[in-house]
């Protein structure tokens, strides 16, 4: 095959969740545009972006759900959770009431989502110092609690986005490996490439790439 | 349209009555979602072979199908009774299945056809296998208004976003091809859509998914139906929309504005370059063609135009196509269109070409089909120094007689270099313009000027 930007192994599922505002299309547009969007509206149910990403030498596409954080179109999101490989479970630093609901955003991925689903959270808008409403170790320490990955970022400046969404699938990619994640199961959330639906063992797929790994 | 994920508790079966085709009998099954229902004919083989299937994978009990019987098939009695007996059937196998709708079940009631997550599904398989081909080729697809209206539907409604464990018909596929669009058809259907009383182009879409579309052509929709074609203003560069009933531009370019008449800054369509408003109502051009500066190409062929509009706000308008108006009168059209160099206007009305005689940067000029009857009329083009092209078959004046060498006496020294209905001029015609030429100016008795001798 060649290396064209329809060429790639795998597809792993995102859902982007949080509160209302606290920047979740900021962050999908910031990552798949690299461009702010200063004055973004509100998302009416959901909204998708795709990219393609470079893991380990394996080319994967990211197919996100960024989901309204509005408590209206909860019923819609929610049907969304199912079958996500990764969660991104945003708060804004400068607005404490959406790092209090936090735990319920939680509940709702662990309950919708299969085991094996990597769950990120991102601090959003660390751009804006000095109205900081949470601190870093607090936030640092929920996640470790719950065993969540964690950075602050800023879809303002793009600080940090990159490697939220990356070092998300950088884990499900091995999670794959370990063979802690089924690929033949419906709700894992990770595919093969549709054109080459036969190819469902990774032994194959895994021949071609170097084993000068990072991850 | 129907949902059956929000309806399941008011989806209902019957079989209301039987019809006879070539000596087979058909059972016509009627299925109600909500407020919408449709029809769908099977033979009793049909409901044979469902069954199989239904019992050998779904667990659906052997013995409720009425049984198979060969003899007296065809006594209305016998009918009857079978009519009932898989009316009862299908009610049975619904409630059994509504969980589960296994995609042979639905597709034998036509759910794949009138119900939105059903739709989407069956999109979502021919994605899986196909939207490589369509991507690394134009990126270019056909939708039907009731396929973006599902799509449309699906990110606003709490819709199973995976109900299957089949890979194949995640909902995912379609959103994704679909984010991935450079240029997209939307087709309107008319009128109630197959054997349903669903009306497609009455039902809302809008172009959240379709990030990337550049291009995109409606044909045949309900203007009303589109919610938020705004958000394509910056990225969208070709815009058609043909056979819609549009009646004024801001419908489309104000369509998600409520005072279409007050402009600001951000509603500008700054990248659109080709616009095809085809097979309208249009009567006229409203102030809202303000809002795209940057248009090179307008086509308004079969609209209701009695004249040529002002163009003057499109600096870069070079192409303009009215074919087929109801134009009889074109008076200084220089003063509304400006630099113009092609034009188009066949099959209109046009008996007089006074008009046109200050459009300077006219290349072609297309008049086939019009009533200019009178050869003098050519002259107020001979002053045109950029004019190559000219068509004006289908007039009177194409039937006199030397109608040729006539016409292209007019343009003197540039004779050579007018292609005349499509024909460039031949040796014998320019030695008869030359020789027209002379004898006009011996005749009227002034020095002859430089001479076209070839
Ligand atoms: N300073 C700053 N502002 C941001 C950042 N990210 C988002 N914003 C702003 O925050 C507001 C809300 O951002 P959105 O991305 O629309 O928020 P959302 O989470 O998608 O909101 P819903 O769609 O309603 O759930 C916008 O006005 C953004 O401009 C950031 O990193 N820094
Ligand atoms: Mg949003």
């Amino acid at each position: 095959m060649s290396g064209g930007p329809y060429n790639y192994s795998y597809i792993f599922k995102y859902i982007i969740i949080g509160d209302m505002g606290v920047g979740k299309s900021c962050l999908l547009h910031q990552f798949t545009e690299k461009k702010f969007m200063a004055d973004c509206p509100h998302t009416i149910g959901v909204e998708f972006g795709t990219r393609i990403i470079d893991v380990c030498g394996q080319k994967i596409k990211l197919q996100i759900w960024d989901t309204a954080g509005q408590e209206r179109f909860r019923a819609v999101t929610r049907s969304y959770y199912r079958g996500a490989a990764g969660a991104l479970m945003v708060y804004d630093i400068t607005r404490r009431s959406t790092y209090n609901h936090l735990s319920s955003w939680l509940t709702d991925t662990r309950n919708l989502t299969n085991p094996s689903t990597v769950i990120f959270l991102i601090g959003n808008k660390c751009d804006l110092e000095a109205q900081r409403d949470v601190t870093y170790e607090e936030a640092s320490k929920f996640a470790e609690e719950n065993g969540l990955m964690f950075v602050e970022a800023s879809a303002k400046t793009g600080d940090n986005v990159e490697e939220a969404f990356l070092e998300t699938a950088k884990k499900i990619y091995q999670s794959i490996q370990d063979g802690r994640l089924d690929l033949n199961a419906a709700e894992s959330g990770v595919q093969h490439k549709p054109s080459t639906p036969g190819r469902n063992n990774l032994s194959s797929d895994n021949q071609g790439s170097k084993d000068n790994c990072s991850c | 349209m129907a949902c059956f994920w929000l309806n399941s508790q008011e989806t209902r079966v019957k079989i209301p009555i039987t019809e006879e085709q070539e000596n087979t009998v058909f059972y016509i099954i009627q299925v109600f979602v909500g407020e919408i229902y449709w029809s769908v004919k099977h033979r009793y083989n049909d409901f044979y072979e469902l069954n199989t299937k239904l019992v050998n994978d779904h667990g659906v009990a052997k013995d409720i199908l009425p049984c198979k019987k060969l003899l007296r098939s065809k006594c209305p009695e016998f009918i009857e009774n079978r009519r009932h007996g898989l009316e009862i059937y299908l009610q049975k196998v619904l409630k059994f299945l509504k969980l589960a709708m296994p995609r042979v079940f639905l597709e034998f009631l036509d759910f794949h056809l009138y119900d939105v997550y059903f739709i989407l599904q069956s999109l979502a398989l021919k994605f899986y296998s196909e939207a490589d081909s369509y991507l690394s080729s134009a990126k270019t697809y056909n939708f039907t208004t009731l396929e973006v209206h599902a799509i449309t539907k699906c990110c606003n409604t709490p819709l199973p976003a995976e109900n299957t464990s089949d890979k194949r018909y995640d909902l995912t596929h379609v959103f994704d091809f679909s984010s991935q669009l450079n240029i997209l058809y939307i087709n309107g259907i008319s009128g109630t859509y197959l054997r349903s009383i669903i009306k497609p182009n009455e039902l809302m879409y809008d172009f959240k998914v379709f990030k990337k579309v550049n291009t995109l052509s409606l044909n045949e929709v309900c203007l009303e139906s589109i919610k938020d074609l705004g958000q394509l203003r910056t990225t969208l560069k070709n815009l058609t929309i043909i056979k819609s009933n549009m009646t004024s531009l801001c419908q489309i370019l104000q369509c998600d504005v409520l005072h279409k008449y007050t402009f600001d800054n951000a509603q500008v369509w700054n990248a659109l370059t080709v616009m095809d408003l085809s097979s309208n109502c249009l009567t006229d051009i409203d102030p809202t063609i303000s809002l795209t500066p940057n248009l090179e190409v307008l086509i308004l062929d079969q609209n209701r135009f009695s004249s040529i509009p002002n163009l003057l706000q499109l600096e870069k308008l070079t192409r303009l196509s009215m074919c087929s108006n109801l134009i009889t009168t074109c008076q200084e059209i220089h003063l509304r269109l400006g630099n113009i160099q092609h034009l188009n206007l066949s099959q209109n009305s046009i008996t007089s070409l006074v008009g046109f005689s200050k459009l300077y940067s006219l290349v072609s000029l297309n008049l086939t089909a019009n009533n200019i009857h009178d050869i003098e009329e050519i002259k107020y083009l001979s002053q045109l120094p950029c004019l190559e092209d000219l068509k004006l078959t289908g007039n009177n004046v194409s039937t006199i007689v030397d109608y040729r060498v006539k016409v292209l006496e007019y343009f003197g020294t540039r004779a050579e270099e007018i292609c005349l209905d499509n024909e460039q001029p031949l040796q014998p015609e320019l030695d008869k313009v030359s020789i027209r030429r002379a004898l006009k100016i011996l005749k009227e008795g002034s020095t002859p000027a430089i001479l076209n001798t070839r």
